[in-house]
């Protein structure tokens, strides 16, 4: 995934010294990110001048820098909203005009020394520098709703996290920088995950243990009637909150499992019974609960799921049980949960989890997706031959030119797509907009049915119709969920059909490989297409490609 | 400070090896300090540049103060005497600290 590209470049833009904050996010990002410095204090300059690149801008400003008005109150004197709103307002303006000009745009909240005393009015939002602060940002956050790529970052976290050191005035003094590396590096860390959990490094799937880390006490032991669980106990309470924020989780697209040391039924038992259990069976994709070793069945269970395990997240309150795990799959996140369980609610919230704040309709319903693959798999256990199999699935696929309302999935799509993936690009959302919207391009995606559930958005087609060339195809994409089913092959049915509709039947497909994307090379050459070397495959034209005879294919226009 | 000890050079020199390698974990690999007694810190050849310096001194305060259980005032006073010299080594400049802590 993201480790497998090119390191993206970051751009400092900042009213203040940023040499400290360069150091520390090079060391922090590894190879992930080159960084880079705009001239100090030109902050509205280079928003204006910079030029249209694959990169990432970190805005970093005082409050007390770019508005003048504000600079009044917090040296105790006197503005009014009106002024302040209209230099908060030209900032915003500059930023937005040059979003479109970056991958994205970053901006901490802006903020004052959370120690400085201004006086009884100080959270007055129009006389005292700390409520006019809190204006100023509710103002930015306004104006910046609903933009795909300014993302706003809390910064209070990190003042917060880094305490009475995280400004730095012996430093803003001898070099204008303003904040402690306690500070840059939270800011750093913070930058690195927004950029992992926006390209497909959040956490799918989270692997729980059960006793003493989803309820308190031994189920084998104590029985689930005496299991610490919801009711009037401080540690009851805790579990119950515990449980309601992974099912929050799972309703929004992470998959939860179980990985527990117990025997099957009696566990299953304590799931189904227990009155106070906010996550029940069909909140759980799998599970392995058995006395076998830990890490060999989550192990297991990723193969199940056909899920990587730098997506994977284990809870579990036995640290040798954590230290088996990330010996065994160093992928895998394991934190350390703290000792005291009446903690684990607050140390869940803290986790950086979520990816996209978008959340398509397939990621909500992805558990109800596996089951329903895992029935998909029992059928194919009875049906013996695979077109029997495909053709008792009743596979309907839906291919029409993508609209806005499919614009979030196939972006998602395009960024986290790797095993069936012609080139492996990685588009921002507007790069995408664009490519749809170019005359003689085709955008289409595939929603793909059966009898047992519904994938949804699944394969992407991109093309160029009429280029040089003849027809090419650009973009080759399809989900794992549904490798296998001759969707593949109807993907190229599809293709061929819109170049013959374009005036030439021929196809043009240039395979780009990664370390990933093996599977669609192999798929290439066992498909009508011809090897033409290095990598391309053409389709003469000469005849129609055909669709496959085991689904129903609809295309709409 | 109960666990304070005497600001001694050899004292000292560990406070500011201690204080380098703190710098260091902020460092990618290839910025990385080098931490000896001979490593040439201020003045011509040195290895902090003027952030550097800033940096380094304000890291030194605090980590002194907490050693030694005593104030050192550095980022808020002329420094030119600890400039003007021969370049200051890890080894000297413990020594010129402790002078003036003594002092």
């Amino acid at each position: 995934m993201i480790m497998d590209r090119v390191p993206m470049d970051v751009l400092l833009i900042a009213d203040h010294h940023t040499a400290n904050l360069a150091s520390i996010l090079r060391k922090e990002a590894g190879g992930l990110f080159t960084v880079s410095t705009a001239p100090l204090d030109q902050v509205q300059r280079t928003l204006h001048e910079a030029p249209s690149a694959d990169r990432i801008a970190l805005v970093w400003t005082r409050p007390e820098r770019v508005s003048q008005a504000f600079l009044q109150v917090h040296a105790l004197g006197t503005a009014t909203w009106t002024e302040v709103l209209a230099e908060v307002d030209a900032f915003v303006d500059a930023i937005l005009e040059a979003a479109p000009r970056f991958r994205s745009v970053h901006l901490p909240l802006w903020t004052i020394d959370p120690a400085e005393h201004h006086g009884p009015d100080e959270l007055d939002p129009s006389r005292g520098a700390h409520g006019l602060l809190l204006r100023m940002n509710a103002r930015l956050a306004e104006r910046l709703e609903g933009q795909r790529n300014v993302h706003l970052m809390n910064s209070l976290r990190w003042l917060h996290a880094a305490g009475p050191q995280a400004f730095a005035p012996k430093l803003w003094y001898m070099t204008k920088t303003p904040f402690s590396a306690a500070v840059y590096q939270l800011a750093a860390r913070e930058l690195i995950t927004h950029h992992r959990l926006r390209h497909g490094d959040a956490i799918k799937l989270i692997v729980l243990d059960l006793d003493d880390t989803l309820w308190g006490g031994i189920v084998g032991d104590d029985g689930w009637q005496d299991l610490r669980l919801g009711g009037h106990d401080a540690l009851g309470e805790s579990f119950v909150d515990f449980q309601r924020q992974l099912k929050a989780l799972k309703e929004r697209g992470v998959l939860l499992a179980l990985a527990s040391k117990n025997d099957e039924a009696v566990a299953l038992e304590a799931i189904d019974k227990h009155p106070e259990m906010v996550l029940r069976r069909s909140d759980l994709v799998t599970w392995r609960i058995n006395w076998n070793d830990k890490a060999g069945n989550i192990a297991d269970m990723l193969r199940e799921l056909n899920l990587g395990a730098r997506h994977t997240l284990f809870l579990d309150d036995n640290p040798v049980e954590r230290e088996r795990v990330r010996s065994f799959l160093p992928e895998v996140q394991v934190p350390e949960l703290p000792a005291n369980k009446l903690l684990y609610p607050s140390f869940l919230r803290a986790l950086p989890i979520l990816g996209e704040h978008v959340q398509s309709d397939e990621d909500r319903a992805r558990t109800a997706l596996y089951v329903a693959e895992r029935e998909r798999s029992e059928a194919r256990l009875q049906a013996g031959d695979v077109n029997g199999w495909l053709r008792s699935l009743d596979m309907r696929v839906v291919a029409q030119p993508v609209n806005d309302a499919d614009l979030p999935r196939v972006h998602q799509l395009f960024n986290k797509t790797n095993q069936f993936n012609l080139t492996t690009r990685r588009p921002s959302y507007e790069e995408l907009l664009a490519f749809r919207d170019t005359p003689d391009h085709a955008l289409w995606c595939f929603r793909v049915s059966d009898r047992f559930g519904d994938a949804g958005l699944t394969g992407i087609l991109g093309m160029h119709l009429r280029s040089d060339q003849g027809p090419v195809v650009t973009d080759l994409i399809l989900s794992c969920r549904v490798m296998g089913r001759m969707v593949e092959e109807t993907l190229l049915h599809v293709a061929q059909r819109l170049a013959q509709e374009s005036g030439d039947p021929r196809l043009l497909l240039h395979y780009l490989p990664t370390p990933k994307n093996r599977p669609i090379l192999e798929f290439l050459e066992r498909s009508v297409l011809s090897a033409a070397g290095e990598g391309r495959f053409v389709w003469p034209g000469d005849r129609d490609i055909p669709a496959p005879d085991t689904l129903t294919l609809e295309l709409i226009r | 400070m109960n666990n304070t000890v005497a600001p001694t050079a050899t004292a000292l020199a560990t406070v500011l090896t201690q204080v380098l390698q703190g710098m260091n974990e902020m460092l990618p690999a290839n910025e990385q300090l080098p931490t000896g007694p001979d490593v040439v810190l201020m003045g011509e050849g040195g290895v902090l540049d003027s952030l550097g310096i800033a940096n380094f001194l304000v890291a030194l305060e605090e980590a002194a103060e907490e050693r030694f259980g005593q104030p050192l005032a550095l980022s808020d006073n002329d420094l030119t005497d600890l400039f003007a010299g021969p370049p200051l080594t890890l080894a000297t400049l413990a020594q010129h600290l402790a002078d003036r802590m003594a002092g």
